[in-house]
C-alpha cells in the first residue's frame, strides 16, 4: 500500500516538472505574441501576463506598411529554396557515390570531407575568397560557399550504403545499367525518406542564417529576413529629436516596443505554419544521425 | 590487398596490377563526376581557407598575391597576446564553453527520463513537442526574444520586479549577465531537441528487465537509476565526448547580437573578436592569426578527446 503511494507521488513529480517544462518552453513566444496585440499601458502596468488586455493591432497595421520586411521575406524564400535545391543537388549524388563500396580511392575522399568538419581556415581567409570571386554582395555568396555539410552527406552516405542491397546494384550492373540509370530509377525512389530529412534541415539552416548574410550581403535590397529583423528590433529611440516632451517620448517609446514584439510574431509565422508537418521529421532526423554515432 | 607482396612482385605484375586499378578507375568514372561538384566547392570553400595559416604570418593587403605580401613571422601572435583583449576573449570563451558543455549536459537527459517515466501520454507529447520548438527559431529571434522580455525598462522581467517592489536589473548593461543569459537561452533553445537521442536510446531498454525488477519490488526511481541509465550510459559516454570535441566552438553570431558596449568585458569571445577586428576592422592578418589560434587549440581537442575516447570505450571518430 505505501509503495503504490509512493510510487504516485514519483508519478505526480514528473507530472508537474513536465507541465513546468511546457510552460517554460512556450512562454516566452506566447508573451510575446500576447504582448503585440495588447495596449503598451496594460503591459507597462504589468497586467498582460497570460491574456492580451485591451486588444490593439496598430502593430500589425504599422509593419504592413513597412516594405522592408516584406523584402526580406521575398528574399529569404528566393534564397532559401535556391540553396535547398542546390544543396541537394550537390550532395545526393555525391552521398550515393561516397556509399559505393567498390569506388576506388573511396577512403581517401572520405577522408578529405570529414577533415573540413574538425578543421578550417577560418572566418577571414573564407571571407576573402568570397570577395576575390567577385560574390560579394551576392546572394550565391550565401548560398554557394555552404552547399556541402559534411555531417548531411554522411547522413546520406550511410542512408545509401544500409537500404540499397549490394546486390541489388549488382544485379542492375550486370543488366548493362550505368551508374548514372541505377541511381535515377532506384536509388533516388528510394532514398526520399533521407532527401526529405536533408531538405529540412537545410530549409531551417538557410532559413535561419544570420552571421553568413550579415558576412556577405551589405544591399539593404538584399537583405534576409533575419537581417531585416534584426535592424528593426535593435533600433533604439535614439535616433528622435531631442525637444520632444517626456509624455512624447514614453508615447514613442512604448509604441516602438509593440512594434518590437509584432516584428517577432511575423517572423516567427512561417515556422508556426509548419511547425506541426516539420516536428515529426525533426524527431526522425535525430534518430537517423543516432544510428551512425 | 596484394600488399603483402609488394616486395615480391615482379615487373608485369605490377604493370596488371596499375592497369587494373586505371580500369576500375574508369568503370567508376560517373561516380567521380556524382562527387566533383561537392568536391570543387570544398576544395575551394573549406580548403582555399586553410591558405589562412599563411595570412596570419604577412601583413595582408588586399588586391596583393597571396605569396607576395610582406612576412611579418609571429608579429599578429604577439600583438595577440600582448594586448588586453587576450586574457579577457580567452577566459570568456572558456567560461562559456565549460558552463554549456559541463554545467548544463545533464539538462537533456535529465528531460529525456521525465519524459520516458511520464505516464500520462497527453501530457508526454504535449510537452516533448513544446520543449523543442524553440530549436527551431532563428539566433536573431532567440536573442531578440531574450532581448524584449530582459529590457531594462519595458521587458517582462522587470515589469513583474518593479510590481513586487524591487529594483529593475539593467540586464544588458551590466555585464555580470552575459553567462546567464547567454546559457540559459542556449538551454531553452536546444534542452527539448537534445533529449531525442536520449529518448530514443531509452526507448530501446528492455522491458522484460524493468518488469522484472517491478516484480522483485523495485519502484520508480530504483529502475531509472539502476536499469535506464546504465542501459543508456553508452549513448551518454559518446555524446560527452562528441561534445568535448566541439568544446571551444561557440560561434559568433548569438554572441555579437547579445552583445552592447556596456557587457563587452564578459560578452567578447575569440569569435566575435575575429569578426570585429577582420571584418570591421580589415585587419585580416592579425584576425587571421587569432582565428587560427583558437583553431589550433579545437584540433588539438578533438584528437586528445578522440585518442582518450578509443583507449576507454573503443568509440571514436576517424
Amino acid at each position: 500500500m505505501k509503495r503504490i503511494s509512493g510510487e504516485r507521488a514519483v508519478n505526480m513529480v514528473i507530472d508537474v516538472l513536465l507541465v513546468l517544462v511546457a510552460i517554460v518552453s512556450i512562454y516566452p513566444i506566447w508573451y510575446v505574441l500576447i504582448a503585440s496585440v495588447s495596449s503598451p499601458m496594460e503591459i507597462a502596468a504589468g497586467r498582460v501576463l497570460f491574456w492580451p488586455k485591451g486588444l490593439n493591432l496598430a502593430a500589425y497595421r504599422k509593419l504592413f506598411e513597412m516594405p522592408q520586411i516584406w523584402m526580406g521575406y521575398k528574399n529569404s524564400i528566393l534564397y532559401t529554396s535556391g540553396a535547398v535545391l542546390l544543396d541537394l543537388a550537390v550532395m545526393v549524388p555525391c552521398g550515393f557515390a561516397m556509399a559505393q563500396r567498390t569506388l576506388p580511392g573511396r577512403k581517401f575522399l572520405n577522408t578529405m570531407f570529414v577533415i573540413t568538419m574538425y578543421f578550417s581556415g577560418g572566418m577571414i581567409p573564407k571571407f576573402l575568397i568570397v570577395n576575390a570571386m567577385g560574390m560579394l554582395n551576392s546572394p550565391l555568396a550565401f548560398i554557394i560557399p555552404g552547399c556541402v555539410n559534411v555531417y548531411n552527406l554522411i547522413l546520406l552516405r550511410n542512408y545509401f550504403e544500409s537500404s540499397i542491397p549490394e546486390s541489388l546494384l549488382d544485379a542492375a550492373r550486370v543488366d548493362g545499367a550505368s551508374f548514372t540509370r541505377f541511381f535515377a530509377m532506384i536509388a533516388l525512389p528510394l532514398a526520399t525518406p533521407i532527401i526529405a530529412i536533408i531538405a529540412l534541415f537545410s530549409i531551417t539552416t538557410h532559413w535561419n542564417a544570420y552571421l553568413g548574410a550579415q558576412l556577405y550581403l551589405y544591399d539593404p535590397k538584399l537583405f534576409t529576413l533575419q537581417q531585416v529583423i534584426n535592424n528593426i528590433l535593435s533600433r533604439t529611440s535614439s535616433m528622435l529629436r531631442e525637444d520632444i516632451s517626456i509624455e512624447e517620448l514614453t508615447r514613442i517609446t512604448l509604441e516602438t516596443n509593440l512594434q518590437k514584439y509584432a516584428v517577432v510574431i511575423v517572423a516567427c509565422i512561417p515556422l508556426v505554419i509548419a511547425y506541426p508537418f516539420v516536428q515529426r521529421y525533426f524527431v526522425k532526423g535525430v534518430m537517423v544521425g543516432a544510428v551512425k554515432g | 590487398m596484394r600488399k603483402q607482396k609488394r616486395g615480391k612482385r615482379t615487373a608485369q605484375e605490377k604493370a596488371n596490377a596499375r592497369k587494373n586499378i586505371t580500369k576500375a578507375i574508369w568503370r567508376h568514372r560517373e561516380l567521380y563526376l556524382f562527387m566533383l561538384p561537392a568536391i570543387i566547392v570544398l576544395l575551394i570553400f573549406s580548403y582555399g581557407p586553410m591558405y589562412g595559416l599563411v595570412m596570419a604570418f604577412q601583413d595582408v593587403k588586399i588586391g596583393v598575391p597571396i605569396l607576395q605580401n610582406k612576412f611579418v613571422g609571429l608579429r599578429h601572435f604577439n600583438r595577440f597576446f600582448s594586448s588586453m583583449w587576450f586574457g579577457v576573449t580567452v577566459r570568456n570563451t572558456v567560461l562559456i564553453s565549460l558552463l554549456m558543455h559541463i554545467v548544463c549536459w545533464p539538462v537533456p537527459l535529465f528531460l529525456a527520463l521525465l519524459l520516458h517515466n511520464c505516464v500520462n501520454t497527453k501530457l508526454k507529447k504535449t510537452a516533448q513537442n513544446f520543449s523543442y520548438l524553440p530549436h527551431l527559431l532563428s539566433v536573431v529571434i532567440v536573442v531578440n526574444i531574450v532581448r524584449l522580455l530582459c529590457d531594462g525598462q519595458s521587458g517582462l522581467i522587470n515589469i513583474l520586479l518593479r510590481e513586487f517592489g524591487k529594483d529593475s536589473i539593467s540586464f544588458f548593461g551590466d555585464p555580470k549577465w552575459v553567462y546567464p543569459m547567454f546559457v540559459l537561452s542556449g538551454i531553452w533553445q536546444n534542452a527539448g531537441y537534445d533529449a531525442i537521442i536520449y529518448l530514443g536510446a531509452l526507448s530501446a531498454v528492455s522491458e522484460e528487465l524493468e518488469d522484472a525488477a517491478r516484480i522483485d519490488g523495485a519502484g520508480k526511481l530504483k529502475c531509472i537509476w539502476h536499469i535506464q541509465i546504465p542501459c543508456i550510459l553508452p549513448t551518454i559516454v559518446i555524446l560527452l565526448i562528441l561534445n568535448m570535441g566541439q568544446m571551444f566552438v561557440i560561434g559568433a553570431d548569438k554572441m555579437l547580437l547579445l552583445q552592447t558596449d556596456l557587457n563587452i568585458a564578459r560578452s567578447e569571445i575569440i569569435d566575435t573578436y575575429v569578426y570585429k577586428t577582420g571584418i570591421g576592422g580589415s585587419q585580416y592578418g592579425f584576425a587571421s592569426a587569432v582565428g587560427i589560434f583558437q583553431n589550433i587549440i579545437n584540433l588539438g581537442l578533438v584528437v586528445l578527446t578522440n585518442r582518450i575516447a578509443k583507449r576507454l570505450t573503443d568509440v571514436s571518430l576517424f
